[in-house]
C-alpha cells in the first residue's frame, strides 16, 4: 500500500516535471514578436483593451499603417481599433470580426479590400502571425481551419511546441528576455507607427491580370462578412487605403464597386478620391507601401469627419473612462512620435 | 498510416482503451476490425489484394488439410484390400494433388505481389522497347504485402509440410495476416509464433504496459531524431552522383548506414512495444547487427525474420530438391568438393538473388543480393585460411583490437554493398565506390560540403549524439536487455525514462511544419 | 585475414571501373548561380544578363538608373529592389548574402528581346520571331530562367523574365 502511494506520488511528480518543461519549453521556443516581426503581436494586443469601440477596422498592413486611432479620438471623439495583420486574408479578417463580436458590437466595421485578391491560404509564417494570437473559440478554430496551407496541421496551433521545437537552433536574446515577461505594447490600439519619410517615385510595372476578376472565394467570404455585419446591425464599409503599391487594378476596383452597389455598402477607393490630401512625397516611410504617421494622422482626420458625418457617431470624449485610455495613450504616442522626428 | 503520424498515433490511443474494455474473448475480434481500418485507411485497392491473399490461402490451406484427411482414410481403408504397391501409388497421387493446390495458390500470391512490385518496372521497359505507352505505373505497391504475403505464404508452406493444421476460423487467419503493427516495416511472422498470443484472451498489465512504452518512444527517437534526420543528407547525396564524389561517398556510406539502423530497428522497436501493449510478443528482427564480424554472422542478426523466411522456405528445400540432388549426382564425377559445392553455391546465389528482388524491382537490388550471396561464399571458401591465420596469430585474432578491426571491415563492406541500394543505376553504385579512391576532396568534404547536404551544423551534433547513444545501448545489451534494467529500479524510473525520451523527441526531433516546408522566416528563395 | 584480402580483391576490382569516372570537383549542387540560363537571357546597352546573375556588375554596366524601388515584405525583413530604366525594369533579391537579378520586366516598346520580342508586336509576328515560344503557350522555360509572354488583343502586352521555379 505504502509503495503504491510512493509510486503514485512519484510518477504524478515526474509528470508535473515533464509538462512543467513542456511548457517551459513551447514559451522559450514560440516567437516573441517583442522586438523582431513585431506585427505578430497586433492579434493579440486587443485582449488588453480596456474600453469598448465604435469603428472596428480589419485587413493587411494598409490598416494598420494608415489609421490612427488616437487621432480619431482626438479630433472626433470616435473610439475605434484596428485588427489588422500582416497579409491578413479576407477569411481571416471575417473570423476577427466573429471573434470581436463575443466582447462588443462595434457600429462600423472597416475592411481594407487589397487582400481581396488571396483566393487561398498564402503563406504559413503570416497565418501563424494572425492566428496565434487570437484567443481560442469557435472563430479561432475556423480561422485556422480555413488558413492552412499545405502541410500544416491543427494540433501545431494547439500545441505551438511541435511546430517551433526546432527553433532551439536560432534562439536569440529576444527569446529569453521574453520567456516569461510580456512584451509591453507595440500598437496603438493596432495601429502601428512609421515615422520616416521615404518619398514616392515610380513603383514597379504592374503585370498584366491573367483573370481580370476578384477571385470568387475570397469574394464569398466578403459576402459572409457583411451578411454577419447586417445581422449584427452594423454598418460595413469598404476601403482601399492610399497605399500605392502593390498595385490596385482597376478591373479589381469595378469587381468590389459592383459588390458595393449590389449590397448597399460604401466603397472608398483612397487613391482615386485623395480627399485627405495624401502627398506620397512627405506621407509615406516606404515609397508608398505605408503611410508614415504625418500620413496616417492626416488620413484618419479626414475619415474620422468622413465616418461621423455619414454614421453620427457618438464624440465620447470627456467621458471618464474613455479621457483615461486615449490619454495614457496619447502620451505614449506623442513620445514614440518625437522619438521618431 | 505511417508510424509518424497523428493519425496512427489516435488510432493507438483509441485502440488500447477498447481492446482492455471489451469482454476478453472479444480482443481479438477488436483487434480485427481495427486491423480492417487500419487497411482500409491504406487504401481499397490494398484491401481487395489482401482479401485475396486471405481467402485464397485460407481455402488452399483447408484443402490440403482436408486431402491429408482423405489420403488418410483411405490409406488405412486401402490397408486390407490393397497392396503396397497400390497404397504408394494411392498416397502419391493425394501428393501431387496437395502439390498441385499449393502451387496453385502460391501463384495466385506471389503474382499478386510480383505484379505489384514489378508491373511498374515491367511497363517501362515494354515501353521503352516496343515504343508502346507504360501500363501498370498507376499500380502503387500496397502497404506491407511484402511482408504479409511472406508470412501467409509461410503458414500455408507450414500446412502443406504438416508442421501445423490449418486454421478453421477464416477471421482468426484474416486477423494473422491483417495484423496492423507488422504492416509497415515486418517482421516476416509465422503463424506458428503468433497464433496463440493473438487469440488467447489479455488482461491488461501496468508492466508489460511501461515495458512497451518504454520501447516505442526508444523506437520513435530513433526513428524521428537519427533516421528522418540523417535522410536528408542522404537523400541528397544520393541524388547527385555526378557531384557528390570522392571522400563524401565514404560519408554517405557512413551516413546511410546510421540512418537505415535507425530507421528499420527503430520501426521494429515500435512494432515490439506495440505487440507489448496487446499481449502478442513479436520476433525480435535485429540483434546488434553492427556488431557483426563477418557478413554471414550480420545477416543472421540483421531482418532475422528475412533471413529465417528464406532458409526455411527457399534455401533448405532447393537444396535437397531432387534436381538439386540429380545435379550433385551427375557432378560426382568431377570430384566430391566440385559435386557438394555446386548445389550450394546454386541455392545460395538464388536465395540472394530472390533477396535482392524482394528488396526493390531496381536492378541494382538484385546485383547487391548477388554480390552479398558472392562475398558469403568467397568468405566460406576461405575459411581454412582464416583459421590458420588464427592458429599462426592467437594473441593478435583474440585481442580486442582485431575484433574491433573485424567489426568496422564488416560494417564498411556492407556500407560499400549498400550504395546499390542508394543510386538508381548499378554503373552509379560502381562509379561512386571507385572515385572514393581516385577522386581526393577531403578538404572540400569537411569545409563546406556536408553544409550544403540540406541540415544545419546543429543537426549533425544531434544525429551525432543519437549515433552515439544508440551505440552506448547496444553496449549496454550486451549484458542483458536495457529495458529489464531501468524497469526494475521501479515504475517512477520507468515513466521517467519514457518522458524524457517522448521530451527529447519532440525537441529534436524532425517532424512538423518547420522540417517539411523549410524555414520559419519568410524568404521567396 | 583472408576476408581482409577479399575486401581489398573486391575494393581494387570496383577501383578498377571507379577510375573510368571523371574526376568532377565537388560543388553544392543547390547554390544559386548565375549564367545558368540558355536562351532566354536579355540584352540592354551592349550587356547581356538573365536570372540569376549578380546583380552589380550588371547595374554597374548599364547606365544610371531612372529610379529605384525597395519592395518591403511586411514584418519580414526580405526585399525585392526594383531599378527601372528606359524600356525595361530589373528586380533583384539577396540570396545567400548576394544580390542577384529575379525578374527582368519590359515596359514598353522601346526595348526588344535578343529575339525581336517587343510590347504591342503582333501576336503573329511574334510567333515567327519566337516559334518555340509561341508554341508554348507563351512561356518558355530553359530550367533557369521562365519566360512570359502575354498576348491581349491580338498583340504583346507584357515580357517578363522570371525564376522557372517560381509561379507569381
Amino acid at each position: 500500500m505504502k509503495r503504491t502511494v510512493r509510486t503514485i506520488i512519484g510518477i504524478t511528480l515526474a509528470l508535473a516535471v515533464f509538462f512543467g518543461a513542456l511548457y517551459a519549453l513551447t514559451r522559450l521556443v514560440a516567437p516573441k514578436y517583442a522586438e523582431t516581426a513585431v506585427e505578430g503581436r497586433l492579434v493579440r494586443e486587443y485582449y488588453d483593451e480596456q474600453t469598448p469601440h465604435d469603428v472596428l477596422l480589419l485587413g493587411d498592413c494598409e490598416v494598420f499603417s494608415n489609421f490612427s486611432p488616437v487621432t480619431l479620438y482626438r479630433e472626433y471623439g470616435v473610439t475605434s481599433c484596428i485588427r489588422g495583420s500582416a497579409q491578413q486574408l479576407v477569411w481571416q479578417s471575417y473570423y476577427l470580426l466573429e471573434d470581436t463580436l463575443k466582447t462588443e458590437t462595434p457600429k462600423v466595421v472597416v475592411y481594407n479590400v487589397l487582400a481581396l485578391k488571396y483566393a487561398k491560404p498564402q503563406s504559413e509564417a503570416y497565418n501563424r502571425m494572425t492566428l496565434d494570437g487570437m484567443r481560442w473559440g469557435k472563430a479561432k478554430i475556423g480561422a485556422i481551419q480555413a488558413s492552412m496551407t499545405d502541410g500544416e496541421d491543427f494540433l501545431s496551433y494547439v500545441f505551438p511546441l511541435l511546430r517551433f521545437h526546432d527553433r532551439w537552433t536560432e534562439l536569440t536574446k529576444e527569446d529569453f528576455r521574453y520567456w516569461f515577461k510580456n512584451a509591453g505594447p507595440v500598437s496603438y490600439k493596432g495601429y502601428l507607427m512609421r515615422t520616416e519619410v521615404r518619398p514616392a517615385t515610380e513603383t514597379p510595372i504592374p503585370k498584366p491580370l491573367e483573370d481580370p476578376h476578384l477571385p470568387e472565394t475570397s469574394m464569398a467570404w466578403l459576402r459572409k462578412m457583411a451578411k454577419l455585419c447586417e445581422q449584427n446591425g452594423i454598418e460595413l464599409v469598404l476601403i482601399k487605403s492610399p497605399s500605392i503599391e502593390p498595385y490596385w487594378y482597376p478591373e479589381w476596383d469595378a469587381d468590389v464597386r459592383a459588390f458595393a452597389d449590389a449590397h448597399g455598402l460604401r466603397y472608398e477607393n483612397m487613391i482615386e478620391n485623395n480627399a485627405a490630401g495624401i502627398d506620397m512625397q512627405t506621407d509615406t516611410c516606404d515609397m508608398g507601401q505605408h503611410l508614415n504617421v504625418t500620413g496616417a494622422e492626416k488620413l484618419s482626420r479626414w475619415f474620422g469627419k468622413e465616418l461621423q458625418d455619414a454614421y453620427g457617431l457618438k464624440d465620447h470624449r470627456g467621458e471618464a473612462a474613455f479621457d483615461a485610455d486615449y490619454g495614457a495613450l496619447t502620451a505614449r504616442y506623442e513620445a514614440e512620435k518625437q522619438e521618431g522626428n | 498510416m505511417q508510424f509518424t503520424s497523428w493519425a496512427f498515433l489516435l488510432f493507438l490511443a483509441v485502440l488500447l482503451p477498447v481492446y482492455y474494455l471489451v469482454p476478453k474473448r472479444m480482443q481479438w475480434i477488436v483487434l480485427l476490425l481495427f486491423d480492417a481500418l487500419f487497411v482500409c485507411a491504406a487504401g481499397t485497392l490494398g484491401a481487395v489484394f489482401m482479401l485475396v491473399t486471405i481467402g485464397t490461402v485460407y481455402g488452399a490451406a483447408r484443402w490440403i488439410d482436408a486431402l491429408f484427411f482423405r489420403q488418410r482414410s483411405r490409406i488405412a481403408a486401402m490397408k486390407q484390400t490393397h497392396t503396397k504397391e497400390e497404397r504408394k501409388r494411392e498416397r502419391l497421387r493425394f501428393e501431387a494433388k496437395r502439390r498441385r493446390v499449393l502451387i496453385g495458390c502460391l501463384v495466385v500470391n506471389v503474382g499478386i505481389l510480383f505484379a505489384l512490385k514489378y508491373g511498374a518496372a515491367i511497363g517501362r521497359l515494354s515501353a521503352t522497347l516496343f515504343h508502346t505507352r507504360a501500363f501498370g505505373s498507376e499500380l502503387m505497391l500496397t502497404m506491407g504485402i511484402s511482408f504479409y504475403t511472406f508470412s501467409t505464404v509461410g503458414y500455408l508452406i507450414d500446412v502443406y509440410r504438416e508442421t501445423i493444421p490449418a486454421e478453421k476460423n477464416p477471421f482468426r487467419l484474416a486477423l494473422f495476416v491483417s495484423f496492423f503493427p507488422l504492416l509497415v516495416q515486418g517482421p516476416i511472422c509465422r503463424f506458428l509464433d503468433l497464433k496463440n498470443d493473438l487469440f488467447t484472451p489479455h488482461a491488461f498489465s501496468d508492466e508489460r504496459f511501461l515495458k512497451g512504452s518504454l520501447r516505442i518512444a526508444w523506437g520513435y527517437w530513433k526513428k524521428l531524431i537519427v533516421a528522418d534526420r540523417l535522410l536528408v543528407a542522404v537523400k541528397a547525396l544520393c541524388a547527385r552522383p555526378d557531384v557528390y564524389r570522392g571522400g563524401v561517398v565514404l560519408l554517405e556510406m557512413l551516413l546511410y548506414a546510421a540512418c537505415l539502423y535507425a530507421d528499420f530497428t527503430g520501426g521494429i522497436d515500435i512494432t515490439i512495444g506495440i505487440g507489448e501493449w496487446l499481449g502478442i510478443g513479436i520476433p525480435e528482427n535485429f540483434r546488434r547487427p553492427y556488431f557483426s564480424k563477418g557478413i554471414a554472422e550480420y545477416w543472421r542478426r540483421w531482418h532475422i525474420t528475412l533471413g529465417e523466411w528464406f532458409r526455411t522456405y527457399v534455401y533448405y528445400p532447393l537444396s535437397v530438391s531432387k534436381p538439386m540432388r540429380a545435379l550433385s549426382t551427375k557432378l560426382r564425377r568431377l570430384g566430391t568438393g566440385v559435386s557438394r559445392r555446386v548445389p550450394v553455391y546454386l541455392a545460395t546465389m538464388l536465395v540472394w538473388a530472390l533477396t535482392g528482388a524482394w528488396h526493390g524491382s531496381n536492378p541494382t537490388f538484385l546485383v547487391w543480393g548477388l554480390l552479398n550471396g558472392a562475398v558469403i561464399l568467397l568468405s566460406e571458401e576461405c575459411k581454412p585460411l582464416y583459421a590458420r591465420f588464427h592458429r599462426r596469430f592467437p594473441r593478435l585474432t583474440k585481442s580486442a583490437f582485431y575484433r574491433g578491426f573485424t567489426v568496422i571491415r564488416t560494417v564498411l563492406l556492407l556500407s560499400s554493398l549498400r550504395l546499390l541500394d542508394c543510386y538508381s543505376t548499378v554503373g552509379d553504385a560502381f562509379s561512386a565506390f571507385g572515385s572514393m579512391f581516385t577522386t581526393w576532396n577531403w578538404n572540400l568534404v569537411l569545409f563546406g560540403g556536408i553544409q550544403s547536404l540540406g541540415l544545419k551544423w546543429t543537426d549533425y551534433l544531434v544525429a551525432g549524439a543519437g549515433v552515439l547513444l544508440m551505440f552506448a545501448v547496444s553496449m549496454l545489451q550486451r549484458k542483458g536487455p536495457v529495458r529489464e534494467r531501468i524497469l526494475r529500479r521501479g515504475p517512477v524510473i520507468g515513466v521517467c525514462a519514457i518522458l524524457l525520451l517522448v521530451g527529447t523527441v519532440l525537441v529534436f526531433g524532425r517532424y512538423g511544419f518547420g522540417f517539411d516546408a523549410g524555414q520559419f522566416i519568410y524568404n521567396r528563395f | 585475414m583472408k576476408r581482409t584480402v577479399i575486401v581489398l580483391v573486391l575494393a581494387v576490382l570496383l577501383l578498377m571501373l571507379g577510375c573510368a569516372a571523371s574526376d568532377a570537383v565537388f560543388v553544392d549542387p543547390n547554390a544559386v548561380q548565375g549564367g545558368g540560363y540558355g536562351e532566354l537571357y536579355f540584352e540592354a546597352n551592349g550587356a547581356r544578363f538573365g536570372i540569376f546573375d549578380e546583380a552589380e556588375p550588371v547595374l554597374s554596366a548599364l547606365p544610371a538608373p531612372r529610379s529605384t524601388f525597395t519592395g518591403e515584405t511586411c514584418a519580414f525583413d526580405s526585399r525585392d529592389e526594383y531599378y527601372r530604366f528606359g524600356g525595361f525594369e530589373l528586380m533583384t533579391n539577396e540570396i545567400d548574402g548576394v544580390a542577384r537579378i529575379t525578374a527582368i520586366t519590359l515596359a514598353d516598346d522601346t526595348m526588344k528581346t535578343p529575339q525581336g520580342l517587343y510590347i504591342g508586336m503582333p501576336e503573329q509576328d511574334a510567333g515567327e520571331a519566337f516559334p518555340a515560344l509561341a508554341e508554348n503557350d507563351w512561356q518558355l522555360t530553359d530550367g533557369t530562367a521562365l519566360l512570359s509572354v502575354v498576348i491581349q488583343n491580338g498583340a504583346i502586352a507584357s515580357i517578363v523574365y522570371t525564376p522557372s521555379n517560381i509561379e507569381d
